[in-house]
């Protein structure tokens, strides 16, 4: 059980109004990366802020459990949980320019953020982040310390948010589509350096992305969300050559490859609020639909050892 | 551009648009109804007759044509002579440098006031947005801002000169004089103030790298202003160099309500008496102030936000 | 990431209707006023001077023993009105400037952008003193000191946003199809740029209301005996001790008015820049 570092159970989230997402459960190992992909709209950005759980952020996690470390982070007082964020849990943003106030300069937030957690030292505080950035392979470190993130590039910007977020050493590291907001040249960059970061200091990291390609590469584990839903969880490798969902299966029949035939894409868009619905979100869309779907029990319900979907519809 | 040369170049625009100006007033006056040399034998007790009305008016100077007495007053420009005022005698420079140190008091402490009540106060609600501080004060400073200075330096003279004697109605030169006419300017700007820098908080605010520093545990004062303010800064002090304008327009009518001795009731006064000289020394010198105190707050704002680029 | 509430376009469009009908009420008002006052607004009464009020004369009366509700209510008919006035006059030459401007470039454009920044060098409000004063006061003559600025936020405005919009290529797509330069301005750029200057007209109303009643108050606008907020304000306040009625009736009206007019140009601007997004 200690091997677990964060631990969400039966998750209901929304932001005042409906659900957003629904009975989402997953668990994390020390070390493990996973990965929750879908579409625009599923879901996955709200479940990450409900981890996150920062004041004032409009999510709302009506019922279910979040354990970070053994201890449910929702019972927690709001200081309590405030002193987790940097220390215990890091964040990068989708938008790398975003993390950071564009017309300071990085030494200063550095210092501030330093100071907020009693750890500021003076020069050697500033020493300590050059050899952060040295290790991250930050070019160029004592430039990039006393400039403005206006004037740098979005790669640069998010490798620096890296370095940020890392700075305290914390044990879960959550990023939102990190590389989303970046061309694929400094894309690759950024992805190897979390892979690299992910060796040197074995940091458990929880990413959502809409890319199934950087899944693949850097996953452990997999978690496919619909509308909401959780449908399809599983070990990285299994669920990406032997999905079981119909979703699932359709989300890699989209993905284009070099030189073969035409992807298939979906037709249609998830509903707004699917995650409120009885019975399945991805009716409307899906091949394999029938009249029982329409009451079915939408939790992980299939499983092939630690491989659980919602649903097994035509597999072959 | 570097900021020399756009300093330069702002101040060398402002020769054209005083020209501008003086000439417009100048020649209003001239054709508008009301004579000076009337209204001056008028206060001074003396019959007006044909005869000594002429030799009046030939002193003054007032028969030549326009474009002369225009070029003169102009040409006195470069001597530093501003004229001599219809009323008394006294030359304008004089009148305007002793108003002008009163009403630039006056000003400042208005807008200092204002300042030093609307910042902390549209912080506090912008942070406590749609409580219930934050729906009284808005309407409080709604309140503030539909209410016209001569009205709220009305009120304050009969609340607090008449009907409480607290203070004396005609302003003496001094702190206590000071305070009235301060508090008469500083209401509706505090008022104005204040939903503007709620604006701009709220604004930044909503901004994600605020997210962002709370998500790397960044204390809530350190986010609110290390960061909040000292960007929402800019803005702020742009619309507060903008409202100095206003505060010279706004003391004309606080001024002559107070009898605060400053530019605004000079000119006043000048206007209702003709006094010509007055009026155009009082135009070309507030033009020149309005104009340097918006190059300053163009220059601030440049220094205040790094990104915005040279001209 | 948002903290701030968003507020329903249905709850926005809720104010504007609200402030709308009071404004409308207040137009309505001032436009009947004369069948509504209980008492001749000009009619001096030597027996009643500085009475409370009572139910012969709900608000009292002035030094000149005049009905304090009627000339309220006069005041508004000259307030009101005559703001509303200024703002649309201000509006359609401004606009029509701006647009002019803003479509053909060129001289046109030097002359009318440079007479703006001569005439807005310059605090608004002390230029209209001064043009007031020196013009010798009357309704007519305030109006045009304030007038002489009040256009140039209307024709910068439109200016920059017929520039915009000129680029957009449904512009061109008219051009190609045969219509002429006015049609193109008024039948096609003008309905889409209308929105933001509408804004600026309807939050300019409370402050032309105030630019009036200070020049009045200041014997430059409207004089006695006409009835007028200010100059009602101006007079009444060298009794004030004695009378209090006198003053506290037209600030009051006028505070009234003034924040109904601001609250409709808040409310207009706010649901104008929802349904920007």
């Amino acid at each position: 059980m200690s091997d677990t570092l964060l631990k969400v159970e039966n998750l209901d989230i929304s932001y005042g109004d409906g659900l957003v997402a629904a009975d989402v459960s997953f668990s994390l190992k020390k070390g493990e990366l996973l990965a929750v992909v879908g579409e625009s709209g599923c879901g996955k950005t709200s479940l990450l802020r409900a981890v996150l759980g920062l004041p004032d952020s409009g999510v709302m996690v009506e019922s279910g459990k979040i354990e970070f470390d053994g201890a449910n982070v929702l019972h927690m007082a709001r200081r309590e949980r405030s002193a987790l964020l940097g220390e215990k849990v890091g964040m990068i943003f989708q938008d790398p320019g975003a993390a950071f106030n564009p017309i300071r300069s990085y030494k200063k937030q550095f210092a501030e953020m330093l100071k907020s957690h009693g750890r500021f030292k003076g020069e050697k505080s500033y020493n300590e982040i050059l050899d952060c950035f040295q290790r991250l392979n930050l070019p160029d470190s004592v430039r990039i310390l006393k400039s403005c993130p206006y004037e740098m590039s979005g790669g640069m910007n998010q490798r620096i948010a890296i370095a940020a977020a890392m700075l305290l050493k914390p044990s879960l590291l959550l990023l939102d589509e990190p590389t989303s907001a970046l061309d694929t040249t400094t894309q690759k960059t950024v992805v190897e350096e979390l892979m690299r970061l992910r060796a040197l200091t074995g940091i458990t990291m929880l990413m959502v992305t809409h890319n199934l390609g950087i899944a693949a590469v850097m996953a452990d584990k997999i978690g496919v969300m619909y509308a909401g839903r959780l449908v399809e969880y599983g070990a990285a490798l299994e669920v990406l050559s032997h999905p079981i969902h119909p979703y699932t299966r359709s989300l890699i029949a989209a993905i284009p490859t070099l030189g073969c035939t035409l992807p298939e894409g979906i037709d249609g868009q998830p509903p707004l609020y699917g995650a409120e619905a009885v019975g399945c979100s991805f009716i409307k869309r899906c091949p394999y639909a029938s009249e029982k779907c329409l009451e079915k029990d939408c939790s992980l319900t299939v499983s092939v050892g630690d491989h659980y979907a919602a649903c097994g519809e035509g597999q072959a | 551009m570097s900021i020399g040369k756009y300093t330069a170049k702002r101040l060398l625009q402002l020769i054209p648009i005083l020209i501008g100006l003086t000439l417009v007033v100048y020649g209003l006056m001239y054709i508008s109804p009301g004579d000076p040399a009337t209204k001056k034998l008028l206060s001074q007790g003396i019959e007006v007759n044909a005869e000594v009305l002429e030799n009046v008016r030939e002193e003054m100077g007032l028969n030549r044509p326009f474009l002369v007495q225009y070029g003169d007053w102009f040409l006195g420009l470069f001597r530093g002579d501003l004229g001599i005022s219809y009323r008394d005698g006294l030359p304008v420079a004089q009148k305007l440098i002793s108003g002008l140190k009163n009403t630039t008091l006056l000003a400042l402490s208005s807008l200092a006031f204002s300042v030093l009540i609307s910042i902390p106060l549209g912080v506090y609600i912008a942070v406590r947005q749609n409580r219930a501080g934050d729906y009284i004060i808005r309407f409080l400073s709604f309140v503030g801002n539909s209410m016209p200075n001569f009205l709220i330096s009305v009120l304050l003279m009969y609340f607090l000169c008449i009907r409480v004697k607290l203070f004396p109605v005609i302003a003496k030169q001094s702190f206590t004089g000071l305070l009235l006419p301060a508090l008469a300017i500083s209401i509706p700007m505090t008022s104005r103030f204040v939903r503007q820098v709620r604006a701009q908080v709220l604004e930044e605010l909503g901004k994600p790298y605020v997210a962002g520093a709370r998500a790397r545990g960044v204390k809530e004062r350190f986010v609110l202003f290390s960061n909040v303010l000292r960007n929402a800064s800019s803005p702020i002090v742009t619309i507060i160099g903008l409202s100095v304008g206003g505060l010279f327009g706004g003391s004309v009518v606080v001024e002559s309500i107070f009898s605060w001795p400053g530019l605004g009731k000079l000119a006043m006064d000048a206007i209702t008496a003709r006094d010509y000289p007055v009026i155009q020394g009082f135009v070309l010198i507030t033009g020149v102030i309005y104009v340097i105190v918006n190059l300053l707050t163009d220059l601030s704002y440049h220094r205040l936000d790094p990104r915005v680029g040279r001209m | 990431m948002n903290r701030i509430k968003c507020v329903s376009h249905e709850a926005i469009k809720c104010r504007v209707l609200i402030f709308f009908i009071l404004a409308g009420l207040l137009v309505a008002l001032s436009i009947v006023a004369p069948s509504l006052a209980p008492n001749d607004p000009y009619k001096t009464n030597s027996e009643f001077m500085k009475v409370a009020p009572n139910s012969q004369f709900p608000f009292g009366t002035d030094r000149y023993g005049r009905c304090v509700l009627s000339r309220v209510l006069m005041g508004a008919r000259m307030s009101v009105l005559s703001s509303l006035a200024l703002v649309a006059v201000s509006f359609i030459v401004g606009t029509t400037l701006g647009t002019l401007c803003g479509y053909y470039g060129g001289v046109l454009d030097e002359i009318v952008m440079r007479i703006a920044d001569v005439l807005l060098a310059f605090p608004q409000m002390v230029l209209a003193i001064a043009v007031a004063g020196i013009l010798g006061g009357g309704l007519f003559n305030a109006m045009l000191a304030l007038g002489i600025t009040s256009w140039t936020l209307y024709a910068r405005l439109s200016r920059s946003l017929v520039m915009e919009m000129k680029e957009e290529p449904f512009i061109a797509a008219a051009r190609f199809s045969g219509c002429g330069s006015v049609s193109i301005m008024f039948r096609h750029i003008l309905p889409n740029i209308v929105g933001p200057l509408l804004v600026n007209a309807a939050t300019q109303i409370g402050t032309m209301m105030i630019g009036v009643a200070g020049l009045s108050f200041l014997g430059i606008g409207v004089t006695p005996p006409s009835a007028e907020w200010g100059s009602m304000i101006n007079e009444a306040r060298t009794y004030v001790r004695l009378a209090p009625w006198t003053v506290l009736a037209p600030s009051g009206a006028m505070v009234f008015t003034v924040m109904v007019f601001n609250y409709l140009g808040d409310s207009v601007r706010d649901m104008m820049d929802v349904s920007k997004l």
